[in-house]
Parts: C-alpha cells; sequence; structure tokens
C-alpha cells in the first residue's frame, strides 16, 4: 500500500515480515527477468535469504516480479537506484547491471498499474549522479532533453491570466524551484484557469447593439486593434476569414502562434455547435476561451519540430527557440525590465535571414540578450534570482529570532545586502563563482542602524553607515556564505544549525548526497544552556547510527561555530575561546580531505578546487534546464565548464553555454 | 467510467484506497447504492495539541519520563474509559466551548503515531501514517474516506498557512492527499473558495452557459488527449490529468443545478476578505458547513494554520506559534499561568470554538428522524501531535459524532495504555482503520505500522476496537 523508504538501512527495516520468495509470478513476456534473477541472488542473497533474511526480506528464490508486493519493489528500486544498496561493504553490481535491475522493476511496476517515483529526476536527488563520468570521461556525442510538459512558472502564467487569480505555486524546501518534472495541472488548477479565461473573454466581449451592428459596450476592456467584434455580430455567422482572423489573434495573444488550420476547423466546428442551440454570443465567447486553455496556455511544450536524426533527437525550430529563451531569460520584473529582451526576440523572429539552425547562431542570441542593458542597470533577473535559489538565503525571513526581536534585527535589511553583493559580483562577471565564495568585500547598507549593522559585519563601532561596499577582515569573512543572511537561513532559531550549514557545503560544493532522514530520527538537539552547541550535539549525532549520515555534515558545519546564529563573528561562546574546528571527510578530492581550522580556511580550500566550479556547473544546468543533468548531458557540462574557464570565470559565457549547448535544442523521447 | 452497484461494494470491502472511484459518481448514485449518508471533517490545527490542553480537569493523567526520548509522556496503565458527564469532571479551559455538545465529544488520550517521525509537523504523514519526508506516499484518511461517499466535490479542503501569502499562492498543500505523490489542494483564500464552490450556483448559471461550458470543456478534454499521444509516458499522464480535469469540471458543474441557492448564505466581505487569520478562518468554516449542508461535498478538510506557524494577531498574539510554544517552555504538560499559556490556550478555545460552530450548523439541519450531525464525524488533531516539538509518542485527538451510531463514540474520555506501558497501546493508523471500518470500507491496517513497536510486541493487528460499535 505505501512506498517505503529508508536511506541506510533500507529494505531491511521496511519490509519486515514479507517473504517473495514463495508466491513469485514470472512475467514471461520480459526476457529481462531472466538475467535479474542471478543479479539478485549474486549481490542480494547474501544477506537477504531464506533463514537468515535481514529485516525479514528474503530475495534468494525471487524469480521474478510479484506484483502482489509493490511495497518490496518500490523499496529495491529506490535502495538501488540511490546506490543505497548493496551496502558500501559488499559487492557491487556494475553500472550495467545496476541500470538493467532498476529498469527492469520500474517497467514491472509500471506495467502491473503502481507508480514508480523516479527521485533522479527530482530536485534534491540530482547529485546521485556519479560526478566523475560528467566531467572525466568522453561524453555521450548527442545530448538531449526528454519531451517534457513543463508547466509555467506562476509569474509567466500571470504575465497572460489577464489579471486574473494566480492558479499555480513553487514547492519551497527544493535546491531548485522549477523542475519540469514535480508540477502538472490539477484539477483545482485547470478550475482557477478555466475562470481566469472565461472572466477575460467576457471583459472583452461586452458589446451593445447599436443600428443591428455589435460595438464595444461601455465598459468593455476589448484591448485596441483586436479583431474581435467580427465574430460577435448578431444574426450573422462570421465569414471563414472574420473567423480565422478573431481566433488567429486569440491564438497570438495566448500563445504567441497562429492556430493550426485543424484548430480552426475543430473551433468552428465548436462555434457552429453553440451558435445553433445557445447563439452566436455564447460561442463566440467559446471559441475565444479556446485557446486560452490550450496546453500551451499553461505548461511550455517543446516537442522538438525539427527532423529526427540519428540519434533519435528532434531539434527544436526557430520558434520553439525563441519561446523556450523567453521562458528562461525573462522574469515578470517592474520597471519593464524585460523589455530589451523581449525586443530581441521579438526582432529575431521576425528576421527571414536568421534562423537559428546552429549552436553558434543560438550562442550569439543569447549573448545578446544577457548583454542587453536593462532600464534597472542590474544584470538580468533570471541571472541573480539562481542565486537566490542556489545560496537559498531568502529563508532566512522564515528563521524566527526570539532575541533580538526579528524586527531590530533587521533580517531584510541582510538578505537585502547579500543581493546587492551578489548583484555586483555578477555585474562584474569575472571569477563569479570563486568570488562569491571567498570576496572580503560586503553591502551594509540595508540594516537600519537600530539593528547595530556594524557588528553584524564586523565592522568597527564608529562605522558610518554607506551604500558602497566596504572591505571585511578577510581572516573573518569569507564570501555569501559568511554573510549574516546566509548563516541565519542556515540556523535555528536559537541556535547554529550546523548541520544544514554543512548539508548545503557538501551537497552544493563538494557534490555530496545525504539520505533522506530516516523515520526513527528525532532531529532535536537537547536544551542545555550549560554547554555548547558542539558538546550538545556530539551526545546525539555520535551515536555510530547517526554517525554514518551526519559524519561529513557536522564537520563541515561545525566550522562556522565562529559566527553566532544572527550571523555576528564571534571569539568567545560560553566565556570560552569559541572552537570553530572541522573537517572535510571523504570529499571525493582526495587533496582536500583533512581538518579545517574555521569556515574562511575551509571555504578558500573548497573554493579552490576543480570539484566545487564543477559542481557550480551543475547546479547552474539544474535551473537553467529544469531538470538534473544525466549521464548524457557530460558533454553540454563539460562544454560549459570550459567555457567558463576560458572565459576567466564568466557566467555570462556559461549560461550562453548553457543555451546553445544540445541538452538546451534537442528533444527525445527517451532520455 | 460505469460503476455498478456490484464494483463499487467490491472495492468498499477490498479498501477503497485504490483510485478506483471515479472522482464524481453521483451522490444520488451512492445513496442507489443503499450507502447510507456520511459526512466528514477533519480539522487540523498546527503547532501541536498539547495532552494537558484537552485532559478532563478531575481524571488523573499518569506522566512518565519517556524511556526512549528526551520528553515526558502520558502512559496509563491499562485504557481508561470513562464517561465525560461523570461526577466531578469537567472540560479543561481550552475545550469550554464543546461543552455544550459534551453529548457528542469523545476525547482520546495516547494513541502513538511514530510512524510519521516529528519534529515539528508531520506533514501528510498526520492524516497518512506514513513518514512524513518527500510527500505523500499514499491516499491520506480524509481522501480514502471521501471516496466512500462521493459527491459533486468529492474533497473539499480548506484553511490558512501562514508560510505562503493568499494572493501570492491561492491555494496550498498542507495534509491530504488521494494517492501516492497526489496532494490535495486547499483553498486559502475564502473569497475565491465561496467562489469557486458557489460562485456558479448563487450567480445564476443560465441554461445557455450550462449548455455552452459543457462543450467547450468537453471540446477541451479532447483536444488537449490528442496531445498525449504524442507524448513520453510520466509526460502523457500531465496531459491526460489536464484533460481530465476538463471533464471532471464539466460533470460537476452539469450536476450544480442540484444544489439548493437558498441554502447558500451570502459571502460576508468583512470576514472573507480579512487579513486576520481568526476572520478568515471563521470564513472557512462558514463554507466548510455550507458545502456539506448544500450536500456539495461530504468531506471537508480544515487547516488551521497546518504546516506553518501562524500568528493569530486577531488574539492579540504578537509572536507567531513557533515563538510562543517555545516561550512556553516547550512544556506540553503544563497549561501554566503566565500570559503565553493563556494565550495559547485562548488560541485552542478559538479552535474548538469553530468546532462547535460547525456542530451548531450541522445540527440545524434535520436529516432522517435526527439531524445531519448525526450521521457526520469531526475529527480535530494538529499535523504536530503532541506538542510544537512533537515526539508522537502520543496523539491527542477530539472527536466529534457518532457517523450515524457508527462509533462508540459521545460523552466518552478514552486514554489508551501509554507506549511503552503495554502491548494493548493503540496507534492513530489504527483508529482510521476504525474509521474506514465504520464508512463501510475496512482496510487490514491504515497506513504504515511503528516497527519499534512490532519488536516490543504490539503487532497492531487490525482497527482500534475501542472507538467501534
Amino acid at each position: 500500500m505505501t512506498v517505503p523508504r529508508t536511506p541506510t538501512r533500507p529494505i531491511t527495516s521496511l519490509v519486515c515480515g514479507l517473504v517473495v520468495s514463495a508466491s513469485c509470478m514470472l512475467h514471461a513476456a520480459d526476457d529481462r527477468a531472466a538475467k535479474v534473477a542471478p543479479l539478485l541472488e549474486r549481490y542480494c542473497a547474501d544477506c537477504h535469504m531464506e533463514g537468515s533474511e535481514e529485516g525479514g526480506l528474503s530475495l534468494d528464490k525471487v524469480h521474478g516480479f510479484n506484483d502482489a508486493k509493490p511495497d518490496i519493489w518500490s523499496g529495491l528500486h529506490e535502495q538501488l537506484q540511490l546506490g543505497h544498496m548493496p551496502p558500501k561493504d559488499s559487492d557491487q553490481p556494475t553500472a550495467d547491471e545496476r541500470a538493467l535491475l532498476v529498469a527492469w522493476i520500474a517497467d514491472s511496476l509500471t506495467a502491473a498499474g503502481f507508480h514508480v517515483n523516479n527521485k533522479l529526476e527530482w530536485p534534491n536527488y540530482g547529485n546521485y549522479v556519479p560526478h566523475e563520468p560528467l566531467f572525466r570521461k568522453p561524453p555521450h556525442p548527442a545530448p538531449a532533453t526528454r519531451i517534457r510538459l513543463w508547466r509555467q512558472r506562476p509569474e509567466q502564467y500571470a504575465a497572460r491570466n489577464g489579471g486574473g487569480t494566480q492558479a499555480f505555486s513553487l514547492l519551497p524546501g527544493q535546491q531548485i524551484l522549477d523542475f519540469a518534472a514535480i508540477y502538472s495541472v490539477d484539477e483545482s488548477a485547470a478550475e482557477i484557469v478555466l475562470r481566469n479565461a472565461q472572466q477575460l473573454v467576457e471583459r472583452w466581449t461586452k458589446v451593445e447593439i447599436k443600428d443591428g451592428v455589435a460595438v464595444k459596450a461601455p465598459g468593455s476592456q476589448l484591448p485596441n486593434g483586436a479583431p474581435l467584434l467580427e465574430i460577435l455580430q448578431p444574426d450573422k455567422a462570421p465569414t471563414p476569414e472574420q473567423f480565422a482572423k478573431s481566433i488567429n489573434w486569440m491564438f497570438t495573444w495566448a500563445l504567441s502562434r497562429q492556430a493550426t488550420p485543424e484548430e480552426l476547423a475543430e473551433i468552428r466546428d465548436l462555434y457552429d455547435s453553440i451558435a445553433k442551440d445557445q447563439g452566436p454570443l455564447f460561442a463566440a465567447r467559446a471559441a475565444l476561451t479556446a485557446p486560452l486553455l490550450e496546453p500551451e496556455a499553461v505548461y511550455r511544450l517543446e516537442l522538438g519540430a525539427g527532423d529526427l536524426d540519428e540519434q533519435g533527437r528532434r531539434r527544436l525550430s526557430k520558434t520553439e527557440i525563441l519561446s523556450a529563451l523567453r521562458h528562461t531569460l525573462t522574469v515578470q520584473a517592474e520597471g519593464g525590465d524585460n523589455w530589451p529582451v523581449t525586443s530581441r526576440l521579438n526582432a529575431t523572429g521576425n528576421a527571414a535571414g536568421v534562423t537559428l539552425a546552429t549552436s553558434d547562431e543560438v550562442a550569439t542570441l543569447v549573448r545578446q540578450l544577457l548583454d542587453a542593458p536593462l532600464p534597472s542597470g542590474k544584470p538580468p533577473g533570471r541571472l541573480l534570482a539562481f542565486f537566490d535559489e542556489y545560496f537559498d538565503f531568502l529563508k532566512a525571513k522564515d528563521v524566527f529570532k526570539d532575541i533580538p526581536p526579528a524586527t531590530t534585527f533587521g533580517i531584510d535589511g541582510a538578505i537585502a545586502d547579500t543581493r546587492q553583493l551578489i548583484a555586483s559580483i555578477v555585474a562584474e562577471d569575472k571569477d563569479v563563482f570563486r568570488t562569491l565564495l571567498t570576496t572580503d568585500k560586503a553591502y551594509a547598507g540595508h540594516v537600519a542602524n537600530g539593528a547595530s549593522p556594524h557588528r553584524l559585519y564586523g565592522l568597527p563601532a564608529d562605522w558610518k553607515k554607506t551604500d558602497a561596499a566596504v572591505a571585511l577582515r578577510p581572516d573573518e569573512h569569507a564570501g555569501i556564505l559568511t554573510q549574516p543572511a546566509w548563516l541565519v537561513a542556515h540556523s535555528g532559531n536559537f541556535d547554529n544549525d550546523p548541520v544544514r550549514r554543512g548539508k548545503w557545503v557538501l551537497e552544493h560544493l563538494l557534490g555530496g548526497t545525504v539520505p533522506d532522514v530516516p523515520v526513527t530520527v528525532c532531529a532535536n538537539v537537547p536544551p542545555d544552556e550549560t554547554k555548547t552547541l558542539r558538546q550538545r550535539f556530539d551526545v546525539i549525532t555520535n551515536d555510530s547510527y547517526c554517525w554514518t549520515c551526519h559524519r561529513q555534515m557536522n564537520q563541515l558545519g561545525m566550522a562556522f561555530e565562529a559566527y553566532d546564529h544572527f550571523g555576528r563573528y564571534r571569539l568567545q561562546e560560553l566565556m570560552n575561546p569559541v572552537d570553530a574546528s572541522g573537517a572535510i571527510v571523504d570529499s571525493g578530492v582526495p587533496e582536500l580531505d583533512g581538518p579545517v581550522n574555521d569556515a574562511v580556511d575551509m571555504i578558500r580550500k573548497i573554493a579552490a578546487t576543480e570539484r566545487a566550479q564543477e559542481m557550480f556547473v551543475r547546479y547552474a544546468f539544474r535551473y537553467f534546464l529544469g531538470r538534473n543533468e544525466t549521464l548524457r548531458d557530460a558533454k553540454t557540462l563539460q562544454e560549459a565548464n570550459r567555457a567558463y574557464e576560458e572565459s576567466g570565470g564568466s557566467l555570462k559565457a556559461l549560461v550562453t553555454s548553457l543555451l546553445s549547448s544540445d541538452s538546451f535544442l534537442y528533444r527525445t523521447a527517451a532520455p | 467510467m460505469s460503476l455498478n452497484r456490484r464494483t463499487l461494494l467490491q472495492s468498499l470491502s477490498m479498501g477503497a484506497v485504490a483510485p478506483f472511484l471515479a472522482p464524481l459518481v453521483s451522490r444520488v448514485e451512492a445513496e442507489s447504492l443503499g450507502l447510507k449518508p456520511m459526512r466528514f471533517v477533519f480539522f487540523i490545527e498546527g503547532n501541536g495539541t498539547p495532552p494537558a490542553h484537552v485532559q478532563p480537569v478531575g481524571i488523573e493523567r499518569k506522566i512518565i519520563k519517556n524511556p526512549t526520548h528526551w520528553n515526558q509522556i502520558t502512559a496509563a496503565d491499562s485504557l481508561i474509559d470513562m464517561p465525560l458527564s461523570s461526577p466531578g469532571v469537567s472540560l479543561s479551559e481550552p475545550l469550554q466551548p464543546l461543552e455544550k455538545h459534551l453529548k457528542r465529544l469523545t476525547i482520546i488520550q495516547g494513541l502513538s503515531g511514530r510512524i510519521c517521525g516529528g519534529g515539528h509537523q508531520n506533514a501528510f504523514g498526520a492524516l497518512g501514517c506514513f513518514p512524513q519526508q518527500a510527500g505523500p506516499k499514499d491516499v491520506t484518511i480524509d481522501a480514502a474516506l471521501a471516496k466512500t461517499r462521493p459527491a459533486i466535490h468529492q474533497h473539499v479542503a480548506l484553511g490558512f498557512n501562514q508560510t505562503v501569502s493568499p494572493t501570492m499562492a491561492p491555494m496550498f498543500y498542507a495534509c491530504s492527499a488521494s494517492g501516492p505523490n497526489t496532494k490535495v489542494p486547499h483553498y486559502q483564500d475564502p473569497t475565491l473558495a465561496y467562489t469557486m464552490l458557489f460562485g456558479k450556483i448563487v450567480g445564476g448559471n443560465t441554461q445557455g452557459e450550462v449548455a455552452t461550458q459543457s462543450k467547450l470543456l468537453d471540446y477541451m478534454a479532447k483536444d488537449i488527449r490528442r496531445l498525449v499521444k504524442a507524448l513520453p509516458h510520466e509526460e502523457a499522464q500531465k496531459a491526460e490529468q489536464y484533460a481530465d480535469a476538463f471533464s471532471a469540471i464539466g460533470k460537476r458543474q452539469a450536476r450544480l443545478g442540484e444544489v439548493d441557492p437558498q441554502k447558500i448564505p451570502a459571502k460576508r466581505d468583512a470576514i472573507y476578505g480579512s487579513m486576520l487569520e481568526t476572520d478568515r478562518m471563521q470564513a472557512h468554516c462558514e463554507i466548510a458547513a455550507t458545502a456539506l449542508i448544500t450536500g456539495l461535498t461530504n468531506t471537508v478538510t480544515i487547516s488551521s494554520g497546518g504546516a506553518s506557524y501562524p500568528m493569530w494577531k486577531g488574539l492579540g498574539a504578537e509572536v507567531d506559534n513557533h515563538a510562543l510554544a517555545h516561550q512556553c517552555g516547550n512544556n506540553p504538560n503544563a497549561i501554566g499561568d503566565g500570559p503565553q499559556h493563556k494565550l495559547r490556550a485562548k488560541i485552542r478555545q478559538f479552535n474548538t470554538g469553530l468546532l462547535a460552530y460547525l456542530v451548531d450548523q450541522l445540527e440545524a439541519i434535520p436529516e432522517g428522524n435526527g439531524s445531519m450531525m448525526d450521521n457526520t464525524v469531526i475529527v480535530y488533531l494538529s499535523d504536530s501531535a503532541e506538542d510544537h516539538h512533537d515526539s508522537c509518542y502520543e496523539w491527542p485527538m477530539l472527536v466529534l459524532g457518532n457517523l450515524g451510531g457508527r462509533l462508540k463514540a459521545g460523552d466518552r474520555f478514552l486514554n489508551v495504555p501509554g507506549y511503552h506501558s503495554s502491548p494493548e497501546h493503540r496507534t492513530v493508523a489504527q483508529f482510521y482503520s476504525a474509521l474506514m471500518h465504520a464508512a463501510g470500507a475496512p482496510v487490514e491496517h491504515f497506513g504504515m505500522k511503528d516497527r519499534k513497536l512490532i519488536a516490543m510486541g504490539n503487532k497492531q493487528e487490525g482497527p482500534w476496537t475501542d472507538i467501534l460499535v
């Protein structure tokens, strides 16, 4: 009935008492089944066999898929896919063997009507794709994105819903928020979309009859020049030309394209059917509403209109590319900030000579879009928004601080300071990633004086407020991770949170993975005012059961003990010198492993590595492509990394490379 | 999909947890199948229900240091089962609004739900009895019960969530799911909820509009389904869902004529548009009552700040519930005298007042020989179990009504034996199994079992029978 999951002690602890062996059903049609049984026997049966079944699970006599026990198969699928099983100290299947097992279980479950979670497509699981093959193996020659429906971002929908109610929202808690795999349009959202569309059409089609002719009624909000009156005339069916003109205008408004002849014919049938029974006004309104409800009105639809190539891919057409770039690079911003980008896209659309048939052509266009000066003078909003998600510091607002109260603490100001710092580094566009991590520059102008900005940033007591950048002590601060906004966002209400901080570093900089919190864990640090957080932590997470997962996170996170939970640098804790020592453990970069003095020491060491930069490229890929990278994307990642490297660390070069890559431009039916 | 009596009953007896029933089988159909009318209301309050808040005055509660956790827990040695109207027993202050409904009220102490994990809240686990992480793993109890009593709207969910603004996110997903990964949206803005649920009924839906709408929706469903063929499996599901949505809306709207517009009170803009949590919750409860009374739905889930830390400004709060619980010392076992304790009790009292309001409304509508309330059960709990920092070793609950006599409930106090005290200890999952039994859709076990209890010799087999007739 349920889909079980735990990380370190997987199936065993979950499917207690279930023994598969007796009642297996062989899926005769699937010849892979014959290959699977020996693999289960070889890699699983040592522990999970009848008589000595770990956790009550026996896999030694499984001959095929058993649809009576979906729990077991779901659990197996996840444990194998995420590499949690077999345990690290056991004989491991080859990558191909693992892939065979995973695919076979997924297909069997799907065929039997069960839902299969493919966590590798979920936002927080991208790091389960192994790092080395992505950057250090000869890549697959033809990356592509699987054909997908990508629900519009709320802001994109808002731009076209005619001022109606917002129907969509983004799920908090994801490392990258807008992922194609996790959003769909359910019944409630569809109902709001429908209502918005009908209200819009109603507002636009208010007519009154003068001398037998329908004209705009007072209060009609029909946009100037919209040719809709043609199909609103009483007692007179519109000619095919009039009909096409009105409907095409709506298509263009809603979907930036004309209706196909088939669509026109079908909407005409709808119109005729309603006109016959309910009258022409009802018919016209329904026909004008239809384009606003098309799948494209709620989903990005990039099917690939090009020819099938030898690799089973289709390239996006020029129109599709322009639409994809519009989605990717524009935000609904104040002050017409999108205008130069939109006008450039429109001009490209109308330029007959521009075909966008080569990557170079697309790259040139992307570069122009990124370079187009915006009215606000800031870097493009979508580039800055990437760092909101990547550093995940906006959630500082949600971390409640007792003393001093949040209002005087001024977290909004601290967030604005960090954003300003990011914007200045992005505008500079040089060695962007490492500068973000290591700069001793800061802005302190947004925190109210009452909240003592000088204390927050470790500035002299006589510091006078300024909008200009200030230099912090490089032995106390290094970049965004030592900014109050980030430190507060990754803290608890009353304490630092080394787990959250360590987890961020582990995942974002080192490419590590952290399993889901097991059911058996109750994550509470006992309150005790006589002990430091480090001492209180040691009591619980040093337990060998916890330590398996916490070993890496805690030692990275403890290096931030040089700051308090408001993000202020400190030398003492509980009247004693603060202990900010930490360690980098099992990072996958051997020369990096070892003790660190404090966060600044740790950040500088990590920032200097190839691994950290490559992880940055991986996260950028996820943000701009709306999905996790797969091994097939290795070429895209390697090229993007090279472009970044060769340009001296230009974010624009990195984004240009990603948006002109095969991963961005090609679609395939199978991943 | 066609549905006959045989397949429906079959599905009910099999557990009715598979997404088997079409979402919109008519209430009329259900009644023609001989299903007794039943209504289910789940009221979820955020930030924990301390056992001390609901423990009746005059009944002793045994508290022990939790042997496997740092907190203190309720640990009866054996089942305590007594009438709330016993001499010397009275309701605690936070439950005062329910005094007048004592005959319908059951207070439950001691059920555990360790499978959910605890921490700050249990998300979909609170109603689903599965680990809270990574979204709903299966159907939750409210949605499972909804499937047993189909209606025009199978399941209406409402409420507020402090972490998302009503204008930015008109809907939020907090605690209910109709299946794995299928979250049920809660309307957050009462005005929107009113409009979406009743707008077409009170607005006068002319025949022309109904027919037009139906043709448009048919067209859209057909149009979208053409796309399905061009898509790989996962994406085809998304397109199908969009097409299905229009089919379902079409079917639902075609039946709105069955609803009596006279039964729908006018929208009170003063509270519907208010940003005060108290006003919005009052509005949501009005909508919930109306939806049940009109027969628009048989199942409502109301989230009162669940999955978030609301600040009850309308009750005088100046800090959010998270901070408030900390100020109360994170001790679920005391109702202290400090202003923060009083405020916490007052917040609970406001919410139990809303429960009393719902009972009043349903009692006012005759049904059979009694009232609608006779065939209703309202279950009140927190998604954060026994406290703001919950361990889920105990999960205080209130039950109002007895579901047409199918539950042994009303004027009753039940305290099951403590988690570590006896193999007779019972879990939230077993209570939910009992609700499924009462609804005529028995399941062997709802949600997942607690493996630590199994190791301790408590197999958790079957429903919690003490609550069943």
